[in-house]
Parts: C-alpha cells; sequence; structure tokens
C-alpha cells in the first residue's frame, strides 16, 4: 500500500528509477480505493484531455508521481505543431505538475488530418531540422525537457540518410531533449528490418536516457515472412527482457515502463509483470555508471 | 525525393484512400504492400473504435459489420482534426445519414446526433451546479439582472423523431426489455426538444416544452434573466427556472455583462 495521504496533500513529482505502469481507465477505481503499491504510473495525456477523465487523473496524482507520455504531438508533421493541442498539454502539465513528459520520434498529423497513429518518419536533415524544431517548441511551451521515445517501425524509406540512433543522438544534441529507449520497440523494429538490437543501444548518448519502456508484441505471418507487430496486448517477450537486461547493464537504472494498453489485464497481472522489471532493475542497474570505463 | 511534406501527404492517400499506391518506388526493400497495411489497420482500427465509442447505440442499431464498413467510409472522407479522438466526430450523423442501405432509416442519423450531444456532454469539463438557494438570497432587482453560464456539459437541441425513446431502448442491458421497448417506439413520433447534460458522471436527458426550451436557451446564451423572462409566459417561468435549477443546468450566475 501507498502511503495514505492527508487531503490536499500531493506526493511529490519525481520518477524514480524503479518500475512503474501505465494507467488504464479500467484500472482507475482500484487506484482510488486500493492504492496499489507501485512506484509511479505513466498516462496517456491524450486520454485525460477531457474533463472527468482529468479530475480522476488530478486525484489519483496526490497519491503516485505520474508521468505523461503523449501521443498525439505529432512532432515530425512537416506543416508544424497543433497549437491548440499544445495548449491543451500546457494544461494539463500546469495541472498534473508531471515528473516526467514524453513523445514519440514520429508524425500523425497531414493538411490537419489527424491519422491516430505513431507513422514513419524518412530519416533526413529536412526531417531532423524540422522535429528539433517542434521538441524546442514543445519544451519551450511545457516548460520543462521532453523525452523522446524511439519507434516501433515497419517501413523504411529509401530516401532516409540518417540511421535511427544517430536520429536520436542529433536530436538530443540538438534540443537537449532526453530519451525514452522503448526495449519492445527495439526489438521490434530491428526485427523488421534486419537491424542488430544490441549494437544500436551502444549507438545512443547514454546521459540522455531517461525512462525504459517494456512491452509485449507479436509476430505476424505476412507474405514477405514474419514482421514483428507492436501490440501491447500481452506480457513482455524473452528476447525483450533479455535486451533489458544488456541496456541496465549499460546504462544503469532509469524508470521503467510496463505498457499493456490492449486487451488490458487485471491489475494484479500489471503489477506481477512490473514487479518482473523491477527484479532486475534491483539486480543488474547497479553498474551503469561504470559501464563505460570497462 | 519528396520533401518531408511531399512525402506525408502521399503516405496518408496510401493509408487511407485505395488509391492503389504502395509507396513501392520510396520504400527500402520488399513487401511494401504487407507493411503499408500494418499501418493502415492501425489507423483503420483505432478511429473506428473511437467511433464506436461516441457512438454506441448507432453501433448497436445499425449491426458491427454496417457500422465498420461505415466507419472505414467516414475515416477516409472526414479524418479527425485533433489529437483527442473523444472530439471524433461532429460530422458523423450527418454522414450517416447519406449512407446507402439506411436512408430508408432516417432514425439512425437522428440516435447518431443525439449521440453526439451525449458524448460531448459526458467528455465536457467539470464544474458544481449552481442551486436555487444561491439566488434566493438575492433582491428581486438583482434577480432581474443576472446572467447565467450554462454547465459545460449542458447540450440544447432539437431532435428529430423518437431518437430519444430509441436511444433509451437500445442502450438498455436486458435484452428482453430492449426488445419490448423497442418494438413500443413509433417511428413515425415527432421530434423534441430536449436538454442533455451530466449530472454526477451519467447523462439524463430532459425533454422540454418548446417555450422552456427557448427560456432554457436564452439563458444559456447569456441574457439577462428579465430579457429572458420577457419572452416565455409569466405564469410558467419560476417553476422552469426553478427546474432549471434543479436540475444542473447552469455552473455560475453573475452580475456582469458577459466578457
Amino acid at each position: 500500500m501507498a502511503t495514505p495521504r492527508a487531503a490536499g496533500c500531493r506526493c511529490e513529482a519525481t520518477i524514480p528509477a524503479s518500475a512503474g505502469i501505465g494507467l488504464r481507465l479500467p484500472h482507475h477505481q482500484a487506484f482510488r480505493d486500493q492504492r496499489p503499491a507501485i512506484a509511479w504510473i505513466e498516462a496517456h495525456s491524450e486520454n485525460y484531455l477531457s474533463g472527468p477523465a482529468f479530475a480522476e487523473l488530478l486525484a489519483i496524482r496526490n497519491d503516485y508521481p505520474v508521468s505523461l507520455h503523449s501521443v498525439g504531438l505529432s512532432l515530425g508533421a512537416a506543416e508544424g505543431l497543433d497549437r491548440r493541442h499544445l495548449a491543451r498539454l500546457k494544461e494539463l502539465v500546469r495541472r498534473i505538475e508531471p515528473g516526467l513528459i514524453s513523445e514519440h520520434l514520429a508524425w500523425g498529423a497531414v493538411d490537419h488530418a489527424f491519422l491516430a497513429d505513431l507513422l514513419p518518419l524518412p530519416l533526413t536533415e529536412e526531417s531532423l531540422a524540422i522535429v528539433a524544431r517542434h521538441v524546442l517548441r514543445a519544451q519551450d511551451a511545457l516548460g520543462q525537457r521532453i523525452l523522446i521515445e524511439n519507434p516501433a517501425t515497419y517501413l523504411q524509406f529509401r530516401h532516409s540518410t540518417i540511421p535511427e540512433p544517430e536520429f536520436l543522438a542529433a536530436l538530443v544534441e540538438r534540443t537537449g531533449c532526453g530519451l525514452i529507449l522503448d526495449i519492445n520497440n527495439i526489438i521490434v523494429s530491428a526485427g523488421n528490418h534486419g537491424w542488430d538490437a544490441e549494437a544500436y543501444l551502444g549507438r545512443l548518448p547514454r546521459a540522455a536516457i531517461g525512462e525504459f519502456h517494456l512491452a509485449g508484441h507479436r509476430q505476424r505471418e505476412t507474405e514477405i515472412g514474419m514482421l514483428r507487430i507492436d501490440t501491447h496486448d500481452q506480457p513482455v517477450a524473452a528476447d525483450v527482457w533479455a535486451l533489458f537486461e544488456v541496456a541496465l547493464r549499460r546504462f544503469g537504472p532509469r524508470p521503467t515502463l510496463i505498457e499493456w494498453d490492449q486487451a488490458i489485464p487485471s491489475l494484479d497481472i500489471l503489477l506481477a509483470e512490473a514487479a518482473r522489471a523491477a527484479r532486475r532493475l534491483a539486480l543488474l542497474g547497479l553498474g551503469g555508471e561504470n559501464a563505460d570505463a570497462a | 525525393m519528396p520533401t518531408l511534406h511531399e512525402f506525408q501527404r502521399r503516405f496518408r492517400a496510401a493509408l487511407t484512400a485505395a488509391s492503389g499506391d504502395d509507396l513501392a518506388d520510396i520504400v527500402q526493400g520488399e513487401g511494401a504492400v504487407a507493411r503499408l497495411a500494418v499501418y493502415r489497420n492501425n489507423v483503420l482500427g483505432t478511429l473506428s473504435a473511437a467511433l464506436g465509442l461516441n457512438f454506441p447505440a448507432t453501433a448497436c442499431l445499425v449491426g458491427a459489420d454496417f457500422f465498420a464498413a461505415a466507419a472505414a467510409r467516414f475515416i477516409v472522407a472526414s479524418p479527425p482534426r485533433s489529437a483527442d479522438l473523444h472530439e471524433y466526430d461532429e460530422a458523423f450523423p450527418a454522414f450517416l445519414a447519406t449512407q446507402p442501405g439506411i436512408t430508408a432509416r432516417p432514425y439512425i442519423a437522428a440516435v447518431a446526433a443525439l449521440e453526439w450531444a451525449v458524448a460531448q456532454a459526458l467528455h465536457a469539463p467539470l464544474a458544481p451546479a449552481l442551486g436555487a438557494a444561491r439566488l434566493a438570497a438575492l433582491a428581486p432587482e438583482a434577480q432581474a439582472a443576472l446572467r447565467f453560464r450554462a454547465h459545460p456539459s449542458l447540450r440544447l437541441m432539437t431532435t428529430s423523431g423518437p431518437a430519444r425513446a430509441i436511444w433509451e431502448a437500445v442502450l438498455q442491458p436486458d435484452e428482453a426489455l430492449r426488445a419490448r421497448n423497442l418494438a413500443a417506439i413509433d417511428l413515425a413520433a415527432p421530434g423534441e426538444t430536449l436538454a442533455v447534460l451530466r449530472v454526477g458522471g451519467t447523462i439524463a436527458l430532459h425533454p422540454l416544452a418548446p417555450a422552456a426550451f427557448a427560456f432554457a436557451q436564452a439563458l444559456a446564451d447569456g441574457e439577462t434573466l428579465a430579457e429572458a423572462l420577457a419572452r416565455v409566459p409569466p405564469q410558467s417561468a419560476a417553476a422552469w427556472l426553478g427546474a432549471f435549477l434543479a436540475q444542473g443546468f447552469f455552473a455560475t450566475a453573475s452580475l456582469r455583462r458577459p466578457i
């Protein structure tokens, strides 16, 4: 049980380097009534812009540090950021006081149509300039550094000139943003494009990594063979746990999120999955800073 | 090499329209069609689910297959303008009215229009309701100059046909009762003037007589109480105002002019 707090008190914002879970509508009541023992929670910003859901998050925030994870800012949209959406996120941030704010290396809007997916970018100098401009604008509006997550992708483009880890590193350098390392997304993308997942880790700037994500995915047989699909609908796969262990040895402990937002299981199952991550954080997350010297 | 904007326009067309464009000339490696299909399924699945959440009774009325097909056509014609999918989409009821196969059943679009008001009410900002006790303390002259601000969840609408009765019947969880209630509905019944609002987390629908509706509308539009009273039969207005306040139509009242 989390420590009960006096009414009107709010627990501190900082997200600890331990395991957290994504907050989902079916679990709101359990969070209110039982205050499950979890170090922090992550909420999809776009799910909490409407009145009642926002009020519930505000209440839950009293007992837990909250990370706000957006899926709708479309940082890679050539046409620019949606001002109204950014203003609504700014208000959400003001009220919730999140310990971390994050978005994705992706785009989702063109000609003011919002396509509701994290779509793949050609990784070019033009894209880098656009994403960097939008990250700076978002950080300016939201008043703090944001973390950018590596996407799960199914397509790459011939005119891309910058490999994804180098693109993320350059984005960090230009904007001062941090990174979410989504271990599941690395496994999914590496499987779909024939990348070396461990080598990918080695090309990222260690100091920028502010969070890990873990999730389940599926393998689907298609006419071009097996594709890995980022479904978030089941337990974390064995190869994702293995790469997480590599990441922990390399980077040290970071806040680590279990994402399970389709076919949402009972809270107990979700908490058990978080406990698996917590055990690895405790066992393996000690040597991070020294690993560089080795 | 396409600019990013050109690329994104082309990608959108390939995703949402049956343009036949598989992006093969810009995709690296094999399998552009199968890979693009993952994104197409994601977009269609997410947006179709968002429509289903905002229009559950409509989906129930037309059946899952028809709803999915109509949603897929709508998504191509009218994608969301906002990343907040609770706002998807005001134009869906009118779109449904044009769909082949249900043009002979206009009550479906009418129920969808009601569901849109319900969805807006459900997701509106929270605010306490203004009670009658606060007003009773004011002198009559002060009361006359009051302007009310509608509760953020209040929607005043005119329905077409028996949309409210159908909506209430369709969402009845007991199957036998649902069938009985639906069978009892007179599809030729006239539309209603209706107040839709959220009270304590659930939706309340209040049918109003046309004069009471006009009175509520005038108050919600920011007229002073005296101005709104001038529009309606004086003998009824006090009771109507009492009912509006008891039902939580208003969030605040003020003596200042609206900005």
